[in-house]
Order: C-alpha cells, then sequence, then structure tokens
C-alpha cells in the first residue's frame, strides 16, 4: 500500500517539476533589460516620485506584454531618493554597480539630480533626469540628458506674459532648495533685461509652515505682482498667507506646482494663480492640431485606467524618460555610449512634456512652447488668457 | 497723525508679532512639556516635538469624518497613550541607567515615531479644518491695525492662555500637582513621605504629551500637519525651555513667546536671515547659555 501512494505521490512531483521546466524552458527568453530608477517616492516631493514610478510600471507592464523591445523583457528596479541628494547619491551608486544596467532614469528633484549627474558621467552611465533645473545639463555632460522643462525656458515664458500684460514690477519669493534656487537665479539673469524691476527678493525654507513674515515685507514694496517659486509644500502655503493678508495683487508660480498637491493644500487660495505648464494638465482644451494631443490623451487615459486617477506632469517626465531610453534599446541595444549618442540625436520625439530635438549642446531638447500658461480656477486647471 | 510711511512700518512689525506669538505660544507649550519631563526625571524628552505632530495627525485623520468635538479629546488621548507607553520604556530601565541613555532612547523614540506616522498617515502635508472658519478651507481673519489676525491663530493663543491657567492652578493647590513638585525638588523625601515616583513619572508624562497634543490639534489648522513637523517644534521648545531655565515654566512661556517674536522679526531685520528663521533659535540659545548657563529667568545655579 505504502509503496504505491510512494510511487503516484513521485509521480506527481515529477510531472510539476516537468511542468515547471517546460515553462521555464518558455520563458528563457532573451536577458532582460534592466534600468534603474530613482524617484521621490516618499517625503514632501512625493507627489513627484509617485507618479513618476507608476508611470514606469505602467509603461514596462505595456512593453513585456507585446514580447518586451525585440524580445527582451524590460525590468526596472527602483530606488526612493526621499528627496534627498546624498540618499540619491548612494542609490546611484548602488545602481551603477549592478550589473547589466542600460541606463538610469531620475531623479524627480534638482537638488538629488546634481548630487548624481558627475557619478553617472564619469562612470558612463546614461542618466536622464526628470528636474528642472538648467544646471543638470549646462554646462553639458555627454552622458546626462534631463526631460523636464528647463527652469530657465519657465522664467523666459513667465516674462513674456508680464509683459503682454504690462506688469512692470514684481516680488519674488522662493523657495530655498535647488530648484527654487536655481529659479531665482535665472529670474535675476532674465529680469532685469526683459524689463521687469524686481522690487523685493524673499525665500523661505521647504519646511517652512508660514511666510506670512516676508509677504508683509513684499506687501510693504507695493509691487504689481508676486512670483513664487518653489515645489511642495511651500508655495501652497504662500497661497493661503498672501488671501489672509488680503493681498489682491496676482500671483504667478512656476511649473513646480503643476500637481493636485498645490490646489489641494491651497484650498481656495489657489484660484486665481497663474503659472506656465506642460500641456498635460490641460490636455482637454489643446487644439487638436497640436502634435502632441493624441499622445496626451492616451497617456491620460491609460494611467487612469491603471490608478483612477488622472495623469500628472511629474509623470509625464518619467514618461519622457523611459520612452526615450526604450526607444535607443529598440533602434541600438543595450550598449551605453550607443544609446547616449542615439538620445543625442532625438529629433522630433513627440513626448509628453514636449517636443524633443536634441543636440550635443542641447541636452533638454524643449522650447518654450513646451508650455502654455494654466490657471486654477474653482479648483480645476484651465488655459489662461 | 503719523506719516503714511511709518504707519506701514508699524502694521508690517505688528503682523510679524501676531505670527511671532502664534508660533512662540507653541515653542511655550512644547517647552512646558520639556520642563515638566525634566523636573520629574532629569530626562531631556526629544520626542516631545512628536507628541505635537501625533496630535496634529490624528485631529487630521478624524476631522475628515468626526466633528472637533469628537476629535479634539480623541487626539489628545492618543497623545497621552503614546506618552505612557514612552514612560514605561523610559521607567524600566531607570534605576540602571544614566541620564545621558535615556534621553538618547527618547531620540530613538522621536525617530521611531516619526517613521511610525509615516507609515500609517503617509507622507503629505494634511489639510485641517479651521475650528470657526466660514468653511473648512477658508478661515475668519480680522484686521487690526493693518495686520491680518486670523481666526485660528486667536484659538491659539487663546487655549495657550487656558493651559497657562491650568498648569498653575494644578502645581499650586492639587494634591497630584504638588506631589509633582515634590518629586521633582527630592525624589528621595518625596517618597519617604508616601508619594510614588514611579506614578508620578508616568503622569509627567502623559501631561507632556496631552499638552504637546493640545498645541497639534489647535496649530494644525494654521500651518497643517505632515509627520515631519515634530522636529523644528521640538528642538525651538527645547531652546525655550532651556532659556527659561529648566524646570521653569514661567520662564519656557516667556521664552518661548520671546523665541516666536525674536524668529519673525529677525526675516525683517536681516533679509538674508528669512528662510534661517529656525537657526534663530539655536543662535539665541547659545548667546545665552554662553553668558548665563541655567537660563534667562531661572533661580537656581547651572547643574553639569
Amino acid at each position: 500500500m505504502l509503496n504505491k501512494r510512494k510511487w503516484i505521490l513521485l509521480l506527481v512531483v515529477a510531472t510539476l517539476a516537468l511542468g515547471q521546466c517546460a515553462m521555464g524552458a518558455a520563458k528563457a527568453t532573451k536577458s532582460p533589460y534592466v534600468i534603474g530608477a530613482i524617484f521621490s517616492e516618499t517625503g514632501d516631493n512625493a507627489p513627484l516620485g509617485v507618479p513618476e514610478r507608476q508611470t514606469v510600471e505602467m509603461l514596462v507592464k505595456q512593453i513585456n506584454a507585446t514580447g518586451g523591445i525585440k524580445g527582451h523583457p524590460v525590468s526596472v528596479i527602483f530606488r526612493d531618493d526621499a528627496g534627498d541628494a546624498n540618499q540619491a547619491a548612494s542609490a546611484c551608486q548602488d545602481l551603477l554597480s549592478t550589473k547589466n544596467l542600460v541606463a538610469v532614469i531620475g531623479p524627480s528633484l534638482t537638488g538629488p539630480s546634481l548630487a548624481i549627474k558627475d557619478l553617472c558621467d564619469g562612470a558612463k552611465m546614461p542618466l536622464i533626469s526628470c528636474a528642472a533645473s538648467i544646471k543638470i545639463v549646462d554646462p553639458v555632460k555627454p552622458y546626462v540628458f534631463k526631460t523636464a522643462q528647463t527652469d530657465s525656458l519657465a522664467v523666459l515664458k513667465l516674462l513674456d506674459y508680464l509683459k503682454a500684460k504690462k506688469i512692470k514690477t514684481v516680488g519674488f519669493i522662493n523657495d530655498s532648495n535647488a530648484f527654487g534656487a536655481s529659479g531665482r537665479a535665472q529670474w535675476e539673469k532674465l529680469a532685469t533685461a526683459a524689463g521687469v524691476n524686481t522690487v523685493d527678493y524673499e525665500s523661505f525654507a521647504t519646511a517652512d509652515a508660514d511666510m506670512t513674515a516676508q509677504l508683509t515685507k513684499i506687501r510693504a514694496a507695493k509691487p504689481q505682482a508676486v512670483v513664487c517659486w518653489g515645489t511642495n509644500p511651500g508655495p501652497a502655503i504662500v497661497a493661503k498667507n498672501m488671501r489672509t493678508l488680503g493681498m489682491k495683487v496676482p500671483l504667478f508660480m512656476s511649473h513646480g506646482i503643476a500637481n493636485m498637491a498645490f490646489i489641494s493644500q491651497a484650498g481656495k487660495a489657489a484660484d486665481g494663480v497663474i503659472f506656465p505648464a506642460g500641456k498635460l494638465i490641460v490636455a482637454q482644451y489643446i487644439p487638436n492640431s497640436d502634435p502632441q494631443k493624441q499622445r496626451l490623451v492616451k497617456y491620460n487615459a491609460d494611467f487612469r485606467k491603471a490608478y483612477g486617477k488622472p495623469a500628472n506632469t511629474f509623470g509625464g517626465h518619467a514618461w519622457d524618460a523611459f520612452m526615450l531610453v526604450a526607444d535607443s534599446l529598440k533602434a541600438v541595444g543595450p550598449d551605453h555610449a550607443k544609446i547616449r549618442d542615439h538620445i543625442e540625436k532625438t529629433k522630433g520625439f513627440i513626448g509628453i512634456s514636449g517636443v524633443f530635438n536634441m543636440t550635443p549642446k542641447e541636452h533638454n531638447g524643449l522650447t518654450k512652447d513646451a508650455f502654455v500658461f494654466v490657471t486654477i480656477k474653482n479648483g480645476k486647471w484651465v488655459l489662461a488668457k | 497723525m503719523l506719516s503714511r510711511d511709518i504707519m506701514e512700518q508699524l502694521s508690517t512689525i505688528l503682523q510679524l508679532v501676531i505670527c511671532g506669538v502664534t508660533n512662540g505660544c507653541i515653542y511655550a507649550i512644547v517647552g512646558i512639556g520639556f520642563s515638566i519631563i525634566y523636573g520629574g526625571t532629569q530626562v531631556i524628552n526629544f520626542a516631545q516635538g512628536e507628541f505635537v505632530m501625533i496630535g496634529a495627525m490624528v485631529a487630521a485623520a478624524l476631522l475628515a469624518k468626526f466633528s472637533l468635538l469628537v476629535a479634539f479629546p480623541v487626539a489628545v488621548a492618543a497623545g497621552c497613550l503614546v506618552g505612557a507607553l514612552l514612560a514605561i520604556c523610559v521607567l524600566v530601565p531607570l534605576k540602571r541607567a544614566s541620564v545621558v541613555s535615556l534621553i538618547i532612547m527618547t531620540i530613538g523614540a522621536s525617530i521611531l515615531l516619526r517613521g511610525l506616522a509615516q507609515l500609517f498617515w503617509g507622507e503629505e502635508v494634511k489639510q485641517v479644518p479651521y475650528f470657526t472658519g466660514i468653511a473648512a478651507d477658508d478661515d475668519r481673519v480680522f484686521h487690526v491695525l493693518g495686520a491680518a489676525l486670523t481666526a485660528q491663530q486667536v484659538w491659539v493663543v487663546g487655549i495657550t492662555l487656558v493651559l497657562v491657567v491650568a498648569m498653575h492652578l494644578f502645581f499650586k493647590y492639587t494634591l497630584i500637582g504638588r506631589g509633582m513638585r515634590a518629586c521633582s525638588m527630592n525624589s528621595a523625601g518625596a517618597t519617604l513621605v508616601g508619594i510614588s515616583v514611579r506614578k508620578m513619572i508616568v503622569l509627567s508624562f502623559v501631561m507632556a504629551a496631552g499638552l504637546g497634543a493640545i498645541a497639534g490639534v489647535t496649530v494644525a489648522p494654521w500651518c497643517s500637519a505632515r509627520c515631519q513637523m515634530g522636529t523644528a517644534l521640538g528642538l525651538s521648545g527645547f531652546c525655550a525651555a532651556v532659556l527659561g531655565g529648566l524646570g521653569n515654566f514661567g520662564g519656557a512661556i516667556t521664552a518661548g513667546l520671546l523665541l516666536g517674536i525674536v524668529e519673525a522679526l529677525t526675516g525683517y531685520v536681516i533679509p538674508a536671515m528669512s528662510d534661517y528663521k529656525d537657526a534663530v533659535a539655536f543662535v539665541i540659545l547659545l548667546i545665552v547659555l554662553l553668558v548665563k548657563p541655567e537660563g534667562i529667568l531661572s533661580r537656581r545655579k547651572a547643574t553639569a
């Protein structure tokens, strides 16, 4: 009796084992392409990093469902830098020591990006950052690219708008983090030349909970408008404080607030804020003739289907970074130098952040046209006039 | 009639003082918390700021579904519970551990609490409805001599006043209060007259936590609730406690208010310092400790 049971058991196990081998053999196609991704998934800027990660996960699923890139499945190693430059640097070191890594995308923020750009360039690893500061690609490092619109472009676009509205004096307040400081540096360089006089400069620390003191000083200088440059959560507090103080002058901000966290944090104070942003958040208002329209609508629909909420500008930067790498892998395979060369030759790449045209001197590839002006009305984004 | 410019400068300064006093009240409450625990155990509880954070985060979570009347006491109770747990952790090794080890343990506790809060509630900034606002996200604003005063700020100052008076009465006239004071003066003597020092220690943690949580709930609508809010508040409150003399409540309150006002005015007087406001507390602390190590208002000599 026992013998018979033992044989049946052995038979079952053997069948299962063989079955696994067969499945394994069928799956053992080509070696996977491994991409590293560093995003700010926790910390104050999680509203940037989480959609970035979700976008990449969604794209990986889509690509692998159709057999990968030329038969190679794609996998991504995600690392969280929590918005901290040091954590980004150590995450980068980890990734660089991973075998067969083809490229690194991210980080989400300027500070971490600046911290790792030399590491990646030195290791000849293609890096496609999703952060905004011009300093990431100026001076140009051969292996470092970025997909988010450069802050100098945002400043120029905003200055154009101010000139058109005949606003000649502004008060400027910025977050003292790398993004805000970079925006301010660009503003200081470009504003006076554009005929806009900054009557007062103020700044706040990222973790500050109240900017009334700084705004009171700006109010005393009587500017025609206030410009605030930062990511989360400072600008929302600036908007609320201005409302409390009863300051009625128009409030302009940067593309750093193009996410729902700003609106939910600022509440009523968000209404009327004007800022340059990528076309994604007002995709439904973009004319059909715009080359980006279809891609924006599809990304929005896919993201909504996968995660139940609308797509987000920052997720869009990750979309662009990932797809640039994916396209390069398809065209030239996993060699670092070849990927770098291919990305540098990008022309007319229709991304979410804009249409990219890269050159050896231009590693962002976007122009002012990547921006439109958006304002918030009743908690929703609309095109500003 | 004063000239327009001077009027404007005065209202600017008034505005800054209003902000400063609001922040100062929170520093004062946190400072009192430090003093209470220090008095009972000689331990500096670096998790004090986290009690404020717990009050704020629990309130933020509850106010989404319940009214203030329910959320407030529950948030404070949550803070007290955490305080009691921390007290037990400190009490267990109290006899054989040095004060320094216990202080380091409170630092560990603060990191743990922050991490748990982030795990539990997420890392985003949470909006908390105003107590008496026109709407949940729109507060009433009063204009006083050209400066803006929000209703929530009035709440912060009002509740601080109530707490200060309550603490004064508690420590002066109730038996338990006097027992706690006895413990802080001489724990061996207190034991001799039948006061349970262990009970007093747990009580001092629970009180400090409760005070912190009340501060947290009240200040949350004004400055938003986030997991990291306790760090800066705790350190500024610590500065207030030390400046006023550790263990000296009146000192903690005065120092807290002064600190808040000086912080706010520093950004005005020295423009480059506006994003270093937090550092002001430490600069002042350094200067004062060099000159008078036992604190400005302390009547005791400094101990090592």
